[in-house]
């Protein structure tokens, strides 16, 4: 089964280690060091995939990653992966691979029957037709995704690990052909550090794809010199993606597409790299052929079939046609003849080819000079190719038995990285391809990528690129004394594709261009052009110069299409590195928070942090937990753990003076050891944040803000202290993670804080409201601060965050006696919402201090952010959104989830919405649902009946229109 | 990728900065401002196709403020003050 | 008579099959700029060209020019992620949306072009019971305006996106989705293109590679036309619709806008067979999901969060997307990431787009697109159509002026103040 492995040679192959692999439950055998595609191609069944979107039967046709043919499935389950190239797939016992994109098989694909049909498929059909009946879209579309796609989707998770490494070197080199390797040395040797990434297994690229001689000794001595040079670092299997701004690459090192499983090492690295320096010798990619049905299973590139006979020791095919313009076509032959091959012909395109043919010739090789391969025969497979001779009145000359047609159109510099970096791409005629322009970033293109062909000259072009030479002239053009690759004449008429992949034809381009899309852009997108796995690589310069031609054009003229990142395709999870859950966003916890944990609390996510919830031993649902937690806090005592809100030390000499300015209401008028609940207000006069500030001293505040607001305030006071008013002689310190705080509240409130601190006196009259006492409890530092957010008389203690545990349990032994509920964030809202205090759910960003009724607070007396802003117009207007307060009419309505605010309940029909609900709760001395609300004009409209409205849930509650503050209006239990 | 010169911490990744936009715009005089003054220092902004001065509070940092030149076609990172020293 | 040179239709193909595709009549011409126009429209994105076909067929307006800097919808029309949707919570912008969703329904019949709009769906996940309010509240609001909205419990949504991980381990576990039946997606490049072949074949000219280099203004101040790379162009009417590039194109008339310019990034994986029909968007995890008819895996997220008119991605965006995508789709972690592009978006002050007159009499002012230009096209080039053609707003644009900023009457649907990377 191995039919066209060679009897010997294949630099890259161990012949005494053979194993096997699966290719759709066939068994392939390879060689040690075997690609997937090289003991495919060696088995002899040149049918490795079908295209796109004809399903035509493809076979290997390129070198490497741009491969648009042979995309595999390998694996299954949740490693299960589509698209892989057999070309870079090394060949591993057991792998399973199948072939993809058919059904029910590869050979018998009944979607083949769409080439029958392509009559009726130009580029672009699909905006012509499917629109009728208008309704019907859908279905088409369903058909056409199904019909659509490469591989199958993997449907499990992936159960292997990535990886993510930062980096950076003094010189990064994009390639370790010969170009590469000698720039990495010249540059390792100077001194530098230097990271070498070569996107194969084997350092030396290009030659490996040739017969002995002097290189392989200077490959040796090379890779050994490297390897001792400590300041070098070798990337094997390691492509560059992605050339960003400020010199960062990105750079995908991938042991093996197939993952060695379970051993605990990540399947892929992705590396971020910061170099000085880029060396980019990418090489170059040789261009297809056109002629009809140059899509055939045996047709490959020239440099395919190098690569498979002197790495792998495989015949592209045991009786080829060779096809192209050059004296490597004569090579070739003499290469493939001596490794048992028996080349049917060498078709030259040049009329006068010279001293190479005639060797040919004189060998016995049969040679057509002047002359072109003008179809290939055969369906699954080549098994002919047409050889005419051209001149005034072309003519067919033989139609030669072979088993495979081998092209060598001539070569371009992959342009990819160069572009990257924002380098212009020069048309060169003599070249008759894009060359790199002068760099912009800090990077240099040898060797291949340059358009220096010759082996000794790029390794030359390497070296002087690794020690940072001026960059010489325009390497000499290749003599081009043949028709160009795409002026080529369709002779026998047939399809001449492209664009492999997806099946882009030169008549689809003609056709794109007679419609009048005549940017290479245009005919991308209308073609499909370039839009493959390989993104372009190999259909690039043909099909643009096939649009230069058609739309009369030069080819500068008509330019490239963008290039973008990446370079060559990384898996997703390449990318991610890992870093999604936890990894990616830590949870934040407090203090207590394995106290919480083992009272088994529910919790909840406030931003990064956790938060308990409720406490399912209050009540089994949330419903009754926080109502239990609620009514606990009303009739005794209750403690929440309230660390996640910001904390902020403001201390200097103008303190005050800042504060002032931060806040709308006066906070320089507090007194040491007072606190006073201020407003923050964003420039364009919105209501942005809030909390209680204390002053500590006469230069010094501590000040809260909420939980999602702590990052923001304190980036916002920085803000207005290094950027507004850099006069002011003052620091912000955040503080929130030193300090752990609960919240004590409820009638025996007073009587817990006596319990644990016994030696503090807290009568009202020495603790009144809005006052701050310093203590010590549980062996730290605290602070006690009278303040109410739940309405009852009520403590906050914070503590160093090192105590916090101590407090807590400390507080959970002394409240035991006095009937303590722990309780959750439901119950504090349930208990602020009854008090009718504000959140982000009422300041939404995009209410003023006066929609929530707190315009009193907005000091005219002084200069505060958004205070000016107050005196737009569109703050003033009467029908703005206001605070009110919404009561349920009966006793078992529910406030449905996320509720609008309608004059009438009427169901599902359209009508005008008064405002919305932003937040509800069940109050136990209402003994009802009530709900705060932002109403058109609400506070003209407390009183009237509404209704609170859920179309999308169906459902509904009468509702009354009343003040926002549902107990205690004079605040008597919180002075208590 | 940007990478920024922080005068107090070195050269940092982007990913350390929080973004305040253009720093030319000075906050009005209250006391004299008219109300379309506040209306442009609030919302109008130059938007440069080129340079462009503009504040970064190194946040996971040392938490100054910024003013940072930098093009906003190519990315290139120019001069780099403190705020505080910018305004002075 | 058709209003099209070529009618487009199955048996039209089967017909022109018959003869190899080679007698197909232009799309598009490639006309030379006239001296004068009745009225001219700056920016061949899909805005300006849409612009262009209303104001033929709706307004009888077909002396008329649109000059592109560059070629025809390769700014962002050609750069976003296709999602059509109008499920906005405030009252302007759920109204003017839903006007684009509507034109949307019927615009592959009216330009006898398939835009291939797709209405499979448009789902928010809600993390968190405040997400689960904020995203109730919203789609409450769309079913008192009109606008389809239902809710998707878990097993529902487990039904409908099959991979979608569910798992309450997840870091941000998913309570429930709410979804917009009638949103999808669209093929953007058709959007372009099927407006540009109704205008010029209705008589607009659009010139590609012509770009705009200044404003002609009378004695009164008033527009007289335009100065470009092709010469001088005269018009009493030119609107401007470059959004990306509104800034530096206004600026070119001295004016100062509410806008920053930001980039907004996009990734595809290589194409795999259908798995996922609907697009997912999540506010927690901040990123969307959908995969195109080609079959590639097609991923967005937030701006990059500084000015920028590079229109090219950067690296930390894309780690942050991918990482998000795999959390929320665990099975997509093999799939190759394959092309990567940024849109440079006009981020205005308010989130909100601006459609109107502007202090110079003559030009009007099209942009401030923030991330919703893509789906707003037809309703875009229909509003700016009719307020070039009258002289004044429609109702559907009347609140989206440029002078709202100076009265401060924003239509912030975030709440995210003036800071145009937070909308």
């Amino acid at each position: 089964m191995t039919r066209n492995r060679t009897a010997e040679g294949g630099w890259l192959i161990d012949r005494a280690s053979t194993g096997s692999f699966t290719f759709d439950g066939r068994r392939v055998p390879f060689l040690a060091g075997d690609t997937v595609a090289s003991a495919l191609l060696a088995a002899g069944d040149p049918l490795v995939g079908r295209s796109f979107k004809l399903h035509r039967p493809r076979g290997l046709f390129a070198p490497g990653a741009q491969e648009p043919n042979a995309l595999v499935v390998l694996n299954d389950g949740g490693r299960l992966t589509p698209n892989a190239r057999a070309t870079t797939i090394p060949a591993t016992p057991g792998l399973q691979v199948r072939s993809q994109n058919r059904w029910p098989s590869l050979r018998h694909d009944a979607f083949g029957l769409l080439d029958l049909a392509r009559a009726v498929l130009p580029a672009g059909f699909y905006y012509k037709t499917f629109m009728w009946p208008a309704s019907q879209w859908l279905r088409y579309e369903r058909l056409i995704r199904k019909l659509a796609g490469l591989g199958p989707p993997p449907r499990m998770a992936d159960p292997d690990i990535y990886a993510r490494r930062h980096g950076h070197t003094d010189v990064l080199v994009a390639g370790g052909g010969p170009a590469g390797l000698a720039a990495a040395l010249a540059a390792g040797r100077a001194g530098m550090d230097v990271v070498l990434a070569h996107s194969g297994p084997a350092f030396g690229g290009g030659l490996h794809d040739r017969g002995d001689g002097p290189h392989r000794a200077w490959l040796a001595e090379t890779l050994q010199a490297l390897a001792a040079l400590p300041n070098v670092r070798l990337l094997a299997n390691t492509t560059v993606a992605g050339y960003y701004d400020n010199q960062t690459l990105t750079l995908a090192e991938r042991p093996c597409d197939a993952a060695p499983v379970g051993d605990g090492k990540p399947v892929e690295r992705f590396w971020q790299i910061h170099a000085e320096r880029v060396v980019i010798a990418t090489g170059a990619h040789e261009r297809p052929l056109l002629f009809a049905d140059n899509d055939r299973p045996g047709v490959m590139l020239a440099s395919a079939a190098r690569r498979y006979l002197w790495r792998y020791g495989v015949l592209a095919g045991r009786t080829p046609v060779i096809f192209g313009s050059d004296d490597t076509i004569y090579e070739l032959a003499a290469d493939l003849t001596a490794a048992g091959a028996t080349v049917r012909a060498i078709v030259d395109l040049r009329p006068d080819p010279g001293a190479a043919a005639r060797r040919a010739e004189a060998a016995g090789l049969p040679t057509f000079a002047g002359a072109m391969v003008a179809r290939a025969h055969g369906k699954r497979r080549v098994t002919a190719a047409e050889i005419w001779r051209l001149g005034p009145r072309p003519h067919l000359v033989e139609t030669m038995q072979a088993d495979a047609i081998l092209t060598a159109g001539g070569f371009g510099p992959t342009l990819q990285l160069h572009a990257q970096a924002r380098g212009a791409l020069l048309w060169d005629p003599d070249f008759r391809a894009f060359l790199p322009g002068p760099p912009v970033a800090d990077n240099r293109s040898a060797g291949g990528a340059r358009g220096v062909f010759d082996l000794q000259a790029a390794i030359r072009d390497g070296d002087e690129a690794g020690a940072n030479a001026p960059l010489p002239l325009r390497p000499p053009p290749p003599a081009a004394d043949a028709p160009a690759p795409w002026d080529l004449p369709n002779l026998t008429g047939g399809p001449r594709f492209v664009d492999l992949q997806n099946d882009v034809a030169d008549k689809d381009i003609a056709l794109a261009a007679r419609e009048g899309y005549h940017s290479i852009e245009h005919v991308k997108r209308y073609t499909t052009l370039g839009m493959g796995t390989d993104q372009g690589k190999l259909a690039g310069p043909i099909g643009l110069a096939l649009l230069a031609a058609a739309t009369g054009k030069d080819i500068a003229a008509t330019g490239v299409t963008t290039f973008r990142p990446p370079a060559t395709p990384v898996t997703f999870g390449a990318v991610a590195g890992g870093d999604f859950g936890e990894v990616g966003h830590a949870i934040r916890r407090t203090a207590a928070d394995a106290w919480h944990e083992q009272a088994g609390a529910t919790f909840i996510d406030a931003g990064l942090w956790r938060r308990p919830q409720f406490y399912p031993a209050n009540g089994k649902t949330v419903g009754e937990a926080y109502r239990a937690e609620a009514l606990a806090v009303r009739a005794g005592v209750g403690m929440v753990d309230v660390s996640t809100l910001g904390k902020i030390d403001v201390s200097g000499p103008d303190a005050a003076t800042l504060l002032d300015r931060l806040y709308c209401n006066t906070l320089s008028t507090l007194k040491p050891g007072r606190g006073r609940y201020g407003l923050m207000l964003r420039e364009d006069g919105r209501v942005f944040d809030d909390g209680v500030v204390f002053r500590l001293a006469a230069d010094r505040f501590h000040v809260t803000c909420t939980t999602g607001g702590a990052s923001a305030v304190y980036q916002h006071m920085e803000h207005a202290l290094q950027v507004i008013w850099p006069e002011l002689d003052a620091y912000a310190t955040p503080v929130s993670e030193e300090w752990f705080a609960v919240a004590l509240a409820g009638p025996k409130a007073r009587t817990l804080l006596k319990a644990i601190a016994p030696d503090l006196d807290v009568s009202n009259a020495a603790l009144p409201m809005m006052r701050l006492v310093e203590t010590r409890l549980f062996g730290g530092r605290a602070r006690i601060m009278r303040m109410s957010y739940s309405g009852e008389l009520s403590y906050e203690i914070n503590i160093g965050a090192n105590r916090g545990a101590a407090l807590w349990q400390g507080l959970v032994a002394a409240g035991r006696p006095h009937g303590l509920v722990v309780y959750g964030t439901e119950a504090m809202g349930a208990l602020r919402i009854e008090k009718g205090h504000v959140t982000h759910a009422e300041a939404d960003g995009r209410t003023t201090p006066a929609d929530l009724g707190l315009a009193g607070m907005v000091s005219a007396r002084k200069d505060a952010i958004g205070v000016p802003a107050q005196a737009f117009p569109a703050l003033q207007e009467a029908d703005r959104k206001q605070l009110v307060g919404l009561i349920a009419e009966a006793a078992d309505a529910r406030i449905p989830v996320g509720a609008q605010v309608t004059a009438e309940d009427l169901g599902d029909q359209p009508r005008p919405s008064l405002g919305h609900v932003t937040s509800y709760a069940y109050s136990a001395e209402r003994g009802r649902m009530i709900a705060l609300a932002l109403v058109r004009a609400g506070r003209g409209r407390i009183g009237e009946a509404a209704f609170v409205v859920s179309p999308v849930m169906g459902e509904s509650a009468a509702v009354r229109i009343v003040d926002p503050v549902f107990i205690d209006p004079e605040g008597e239990r919180l002075r208590g | 990728m940007l990478l920024i010169p922080c005068p107090h911490c070195g050269v940092r990744p982007e990913t350390e900065f929080v973004y305040g936009g253009d720093a030319t715009v000075r906050r009005p005089d209250p006391k004299t401002a008219s109300l379309d003054a506040w209306a442009a220092y609030i919302y109008e902004r130059d938007n440069p196709k080129g340079p462009h001065t503009e504040l970064w509070l190194h946040a996971s940092g040392c938490h100054s403020w910024l003013v940072v030149e930098r093009d906003t076609v190519t990315h290139a990172i120019g001069q780099v003050r403190q705020a505080r020293d910018a305004a002075s | 008579m058709s209003a099209f040179r070529d009618r487009y239709s199955f048996p039209a193909l089967v017909r022109h099959a018959i003869s190899g595709h080679k007698r197909w009549k232009p799309a598009i011409r490639h006309p030379e700029p006239k001296p004068r126009y009745d009225a001219i429209v700056v920016g061949g994105g899909g805005h300006g060209l849409a612009t262009a076909y209303y104001l033929a067929k709706l307004h009888g307006l077909t002396n008329v020019a649109v000059l592109e800097r560059g070629w025809i919808g390769g700014g962002n029309t050609g750069r976003n992620t296709t999602i059509v949707r109008s499920n906005y919570l405030l009252e302007p912008n759920a109204h003017f949306y839903e006007h684009s969703l509507k034109l949307w329904e019927g615009l592959s019949a009216d330009l006898n072009f398939n835009v291939m709009f797709s209405q499979r769906s448009v789902i928010n996940t809600c993390h968190t019971p405040g997400e689960m309010e904020a995203t109730m509240r919203r789609y409450n609001a769309l079913r008192l305006y009109g606008i389809d909205a239902e809710f998707l419990d878990r097993a529902a949504l487990a039904r409908r996106v099959p991979d979608m991980n569910l798992g309450r381990d997840a870091r941000w576990p998913i309570l429930g989705a709410l979804s917009q039946p009638r949103g999808g997606v669209a093929r953007h490049d058709a959007v372009a293109w099927g407006f540009a072949r109704g205008a010029d074949n209705r008589g607009v000219d659009i010139i590609q590679n012509c770009e705009v280099t200044g404003f002609q203004r009378g004695a009164d101040g008033r527009v007289t036309g335009v100065l470009t790379t092709r010469g001088p162009i005269a018009s009493d009417k030119v609107g401007v619709a470059v959004a990306g590039h509104s800034g530096h194109v206004m600026g070119l008339a001295g004016m100062r806008l509410p806008i920053e310019s930001h980039l907004l990034q996009a990734f595809v994986s290589e194409p795999v067979k259908p798995f996922l029909d609907v697009v997912v968007s999540t506010g927690a995890l901040h990123f969307y999901i959908s995969q195109t008819d080609k079959g590639e895996v097609l991923l967005g997220g937030g701006l990059d969060g500084y000015n920028s008119y590079g229109q090219r991605g950067t690296m930390p965006n894309i780690h942050e997307v991918t990482a998000a995508a795999i959390e929320m789709f665990p099975n997509i972690s093999r799939l190759k990431w394959m092309r990567q592009w940024a849109g440079v978006m006009d981020m205005t002050m308010d989130g909100s787009p601006i459609i109107g007159k502007t202090p110079i009499p003559g030009l009007f002012f099209d942009g401030g697109w923030c991330y919703g230009g893509f789906k707003a096209t037809p309703a875009s080039g229909w509003c700016f159509a009719h307020t070039i053609a009258t002289g004044e707003p429609h109702p559907l644009n009347a609140a989206f002026t440029l002078d709202r900023f100076g009265r401060s009457a924003v239509i912030d649907e975030k709440g995210a103040g003036p800071y145009p990377k937070a909308h």
